[in-house]
């Protein structure tokens, strides 16, 4: 019964599907049926992540989340027969006075979505076009929209950063007490240290035990196989996992052509060269990158968004939630 | 062997640097980009990276080159290959510069002339020429109108040249031909020929000089006005024509005369200046020739007759060696004549030619100091009886006698000689006067007597302090004279006199009178002056000094210690007082050899051959009427100067040395002459070094500045090879433009490739950089509806504009 409740793979993401509110919170009322699109710089001036995320975040309908296990709850989901130990109120006396058998009622179970928010604070994440936010900001943006949005529902949400390796870890938790605890930690994070998310995923789809919805927010300027590995390993442990990659909008087109030399934000290491060149040997080996991890979220029907930086995030985010609910 | 037709275009590679400043100047605008990663830089770009360093300096190489090429191109490189290799296609125009100066007369070892064996080489060069080439002939020596062109431009006609060329090789070489007494005008010469080339059209202009290479042979040409010589490209080959044995050359180069305008009947000192031009010590004849009388037997082909003849014995080499040669003009009015030294080398710096004016009459003042009404007592008696002995209608020597108190108030201007007789004292003023007259031109004689004050003698006459350090020669010394005159014993008898001086040459051989039993029975005692300044002519036979001699400003002055009369000694009563007294006066009587350079040059009577003649032009006068008999008997005529205003006329038919006279025709100075010679530098056949250093001196000395234009014939004999070789050189300018233009072709490809190759964006867009964001996650296909598809849509639009069709179509 449990397998044939089970979609195919892409059904899965209605672990995480919205519906549309029945009154649509905006964050203008000049047109209450249209999305305000935010530009980020505007919302970067917003430093209460707490109150930019609900602004984002409730002009959406947070619809129930179905339990998979199976319980005793008030939606009914099949008979079985009474077997002793079994608690007897769940004995269903109509059944037992048509076929004279005892039965029990089951129901399904609505219990709380576990969802882990992974940050990527490395120092790659703070690169940013000139005037715009970099990418740590936006992907905390993100993450604190998700959060939000997670609890809206009740959800447990928790929050990992990692650069190198893992640093803070807040555990999934109900609540807006948590929720406030959550938000306060987003905006302490620290950009710095190296990128090791291959590692990093290996460690946490070791230790995150229950099924949940890990959601990765990264550059994931990392070795690609690694990371196509990591991510392998958290669908392997059955973890709906969503990414969230996040670039500026100059590392997908590079338009520099008066640089004559690129430091590394990581390692520090400076490349010198013509700046006509860097392009198209970029692009060529930024197409790779991304054809790989793509692929293999693919492989691992693991969901990959690009999020460009340059993209109103609450645009970005509306589409992409719009896009899942009609998944759903 | 490499060489350059324009070598100052190589200052064009300058110009290769312009491409090298543009690539540093982009390069320095650069800036560091502080990036999010580096990891999609791979090694792999970074190795392409390197490859395009290195093909941007292949372009940056490719690019000077260009201008280099572009440069050295216009300088016109060229290939001398061997004589093998000839083009046919490439034409020649060549001038012969040939010097016909009088050193190149030099008769060889082999006895031929120089100037007949540089013609042949030179007959040499022009019968290696080709069909299309054309050739002409410049003489180079000094003429008046500039050097002779023996074609106006190159003919085509190269047989005729060469014939030519013969021609004067074989004059050269003939005794019966006159010999060429030209100076040497080489660089109008070069000048001539250049202008000659300068519109030709031919590929190689070359113009070959042969010469004797003289030192002093080069002299700046003057440009006409707004003549650059640096237009002029025509290669110049020096080819020097040397003597090949030790170079041995005796010539007269210079001729002084005792005075300018000699006296008739005055023997007349020649001093010819002998100088030997080889190496070695020579022995030699030299001989004085004038004019001789019409249809004369002894006279030569020229007209002269020889007068006189010395032989010098050992004249060192590289000196000159100067002899005194007298002769007496009987007749007053133009005379001419010529030293010649025996020499069979160099015939044409044999001879010097002389001609002045020997004057008729002079005027004399003789200031008679002891006066006697008895005529045979008088001091002036025997000295007027000796001056007119001649018998002559007009006695040459014009004697006025006065007084001393007289002689201030006598005009001296016409006056050449102011005789002092035995004179007493003399004002203050007279003495000045006398200073003056001395100290312009004019000559004082002194002689002593028993009226004659000492004190005033050596006070005033011969007071150092003075004008000059005073007028006489010596002072007299002791209270008085020397001897008793009433004794009948004398007290000295005549000595040693100067037998080279003009006034007493002569008397040592007896041929002019002895002057052997002169006595002397009283004299005043002289001390001459400093040495240097006082020349004693006659001394007693004690060693005394009796006549002496010194310059005195323009004049001279002679102090004899004795009387003129026979008071003081037996002089005046010898057979040789007459002619000494007649040589004596007229000596001191003709105008100094000091006023000789002003006279000439007021009165041009001497030139070099070549040059130009100039006379004044009298009011109304034609130049037509002036007429002149050249040495070889052929007449000219003075032509109107090319300067209208400067009213004189000019001659320029000088090219012979010898004695020219203007004819009846000019009515001013008939029968007067002027005369040519060969210019002294010709004597002098040290040529300019040879090598390397040959080209900086003909430079230097042609006062070019940094003509490059010149080269040198360092081996004459190959000349003909290496003339025909100029012919076979490959033009390596025509393959340089060949390879520009490919280079100028290429360089726009290579570029665009390396652009393309390195620069460019990628035509077609990696297909992974958009694509995921948008198509994969956000699910375009997907039907949406309300806000949420509206905001689907706009992040579509939002991706693609941020995505692949700008990368795509947007060139870098």
């Amino acid at each position: 019964m449990r397998s044939k409740s089970r979609k195919p793979r892409p059904t899965r993401r209605s672990d995480l599907s919205f519906t549309p509110p029945r009154h649509p919170i905006t964050m203008s009322s000049a047109k209450p049926t249209q999305f305000k699109y935010l530009d980020p710089q505007a919302l970067g001036r917003l430093k209460n992540l707490s109150l930019a995320a609900r602004g984002v975040v409730e002009g959406f309908f947070a619809g129930m989340h179905k339990s998979p296990h199976r319980g005793f709850s008030v939606e009914f989901a099949e008979h079985r027969e009474y077997t002793p130990g079994v608690d007897p109120r769940h004995i269903d006396w109509r059944v037992y006075g048509r076929r004279e058998k005892l039965y029990v009622k089951q129901y399904e179970e609505e219990t709380s979505l576990r969802c882990h928010i992974l940050l990527d604070k490395s120092n790659s994440m703070t690169y940013g076009s000139t005037g715009g936010v970099n990418k740590l900001e936006y992907a905390s943006f993100l993450a604190a929209s998700l959060a939000y949005l997670v609890a809206f529902q009740h959800d447990a949400v928790g929050l990992i950063t990692l650069d190198d390796q893992v640093r803070d870890r807040v555990p999934p938790r109900q609540g807006a007490g948590h929720l406030k605890v959550l938000m306060e930690h987003l905006e302490s994070v620290e950009p710095g240290g190296e990128t090791s998310l291959g590692e990093s995923f290996h460690e946490l789809a070791e230790t995150i035990k229950r099924r949940s919805v890990v959601i990765i927010i990264s550059d994931l300027f990392d070795d690609p196989e690694a990371i196509v590995s990591g991510l392998k390993h958290f669908s392997h442990r059955r973890h709906d996992v969503i990414v969230f990659q996040t670039l500026d909008p100059d590392e997908l087109t590079f338009p520099f052509d008066d640089v004559s030399r690129i430091e590394d934000m990581e390692t520090g290491r400076q490349i010198t060269s013509d700046p006509r060149l860097f392009r198209s040997s970029y692009l060529e080996e930024l197409g790779r990158f991304l054809d790989t991890i793509r692929e293999g979220c693919l492989e691992s029907q693991i969901d990959h968004v690009v999020a460009e930086t340059g993209t109103p995030f609450d645009a970005f985010l509306g589409a992409y939630l719009a896009r899942r609910q009609q998944l759903v | 062997m490499f060489g350059l037709d324009t070598p100052l275009y190589l200052l064009g590679l300058a110009s290769a640097a312009i491409p090298l400043v543009i690539h540093l100047s982009r390069s320095r605008k650069t800036r560091t980009l502080r990036f999010s990663t580096t990891q999609f830089l791979s090694d792999q770009f970074l190795r392409s990276y390197r490859m395009s360093r290195l093909k941007e300096l292949l372009l940056l190489a490719a690019r000077m080159a260009l201008f280099a090429l572009l440069a050295i191109t216009f300088a016109r490189p060229f290939f001398k290959g061997t004589p093998d290799n000839v083009d046919p296609t490439d034409s020649r125009s060549v001038v012969i510069v040939l010097d016909d100066s009088a050193s190149m007369q030099y008769h060889d070892q082999d006895g031929s002339t120089l100037l007949a064996r540089a013609s042949q080489q030179a007959a040499g060069i022009i019968e290696g020429l080709k069909e299309s080439d054309s050739a002409a002939i410049v003489l180079a020596g000094r003429r008046a109108d500039g050097p002779r062109m023996e074609y106006r431009e190159p003919t085509p006609n190269r047989a005729d040249v060469s014939n030519s060329l013969l021609n004067i090789a074989e004059e050269a070489n003939s005794a019966a031909g006159a010999p060429r007494a030209l100076g040497t005008d080489l660089a109008g010469g070069i000048q001539a020929a250049d202008r000659m080339l300068l519109d030709r059209q031919e590929e190689s202009k070359e113009i070959y000089v042969f010469s004797d290479m003289q030192q002093r042979g080069f002299s700046e040409v003057a440009l006409a006005p707004g003549e650059q010589a640096r237009k002029y490209e025509a290669k110049v080959i020096f080819v020097p024509v040397r003597p090949t044995a030790a170079v041995s050359n005796l010539a007269i180069t210079a001729v002084q005369y005792g005075a300018s305008r000699p006296m008739a009947g005055i023997p007349f000192a020649i001093r010819p200046h002998i100088r030997n031009d080889g190496e070695t010590a020579r022995d030699c004849t030299v001989s004085l020739f004038v004019r001789a009388r019409e249809g004369a037997e002894d006279a030569d082909e020229e007209g002269f007759r020889k007068v006189a003849e010395r032989t010098v014995t050992a004249v060192e080499p590289g000196r000159w060696h100067v002899l005194t040669l007298h002769h007496t003009f009987h007749k007053g009015g133009w005379q001419a004549g010529y030293v010649v030294v025996d020499d069979p080398r160099l015939v044409a710096d044999n001879r010097r030619y002389f001609s002045f004016e020997v004057l008729e009459a002079v005027n004399v003042v003789a200031v008679n100091g002891a006066p006697s009404s008895i005529r045979r007592n008088d001091e002036l008696f025997f000295l007027q009886a000796a001056l007119a002995a001649g018998g002559a209608e007009t006695d040459p020597i014009q004697v006025t006698e006065v007084r001393p108190n007289a002689f201030q108030s006598v005009a001296l201007d016409e006056v050449r000689l102011v005789v002092l007789a035995n004179v007493e004292t003399l004002p203050e003023a007279a003495v000045g006067k006398l200073e003056r007259f001395v100290d312009r031109g004019g000559s004082l004689l002194v002689f002593l007597g028993d009226q004659v004050q000492p004190d005033f003698y050596n006070s005033r006459l011969a007071d150092p302090s003075r004008l000059r350090g005073g007028l006489l020669p010596a002072r007299l010394t002791g209270a008085g004279p020397r001897g008793d005159p009433k004794s009948e014993q004398p007290v000295a008898r005549l000595g040693d006199f100067a037998t080279d001086h003009a006034a007493l040459a002569g008397f040592d051989s007896g041929e002019t009178g002895s002057l052997g039993g002169v006595t002397l029975s009283a004299y005043w005692s002289l001390e001459p002056a400093a040495a240097g300044t006082t020349r004693v002519l006659m001394a007693t036979d004690g060693g005394d000094p009796l006549l002496c001699e010194r310059s005195y400003g323009g004049g001279r002055v002679a102090l004899f210690a004795s009387s003129c009369d026979r008071d003081w000694n037996n002089l005046p009563v010898r057979p040789a007082f007459l002619p000494f007294v007649y040589r004596l006066f007229g000596y001191l009587a003709q105008e100094s050899s000091s006023q000789q350079a002003d006279k000439n040059v007021t009165r041009g009577s001497f030139f070099q051959t070549g040059q130009r003649v100039l006379e004044p032009l009298p009011v109304g006068a034609q130049s037509a009427a002036i007429r002149v008999a050249k040495p070889d008997r052929t007449s000219g005529v003075f032509t109107a100067s090319e300067d209208p205003t400067a009213r004189q006329v000019e001659f320029v038919e000088t090219e012979q040395p010898g004695v020219y006279e203007l004819e009846a025709g000019d009515r001013r100075e008939p029968g007067r002459t002027f005369v040519v010679n060969l210019e002294a530098s010709e004597s002098d056949l040290v040529p300019v070094e040879s090598g390397e250093g040959a080209s900086a001196q003909i430079q230097e000395l042609l006062a070019w500045e940094n003509d490059d234009r010149i080269t040198f014939a360092d081996d004459p004999a190959t000349l003909s090879q290496q003339a025909g070789s100029g012919r076979s050189r490959t033009r390596l300018w025509q393959i340089l433009l060949w390879v520009v233009l490919v280079f100028a072709l290429l360089e726009p490809a290579l570029a665009n490739w390396i652009t393309l190759q390195h620069y460019l964006k990628p035509k077609s867009a990696p297909k992974s950089i958009p694509i995921p964001t948008g198509k994969i996650s956000l699910g375009g296909d997907v039907p949406v509806d309300g806000a949420a598809g509206e905001a689907a849509t706009t992040v579509k639009r939002s991706e693609s504009v941020t995505g692949s069709e700008e990368v795509a179509a947007t060139p870098v």
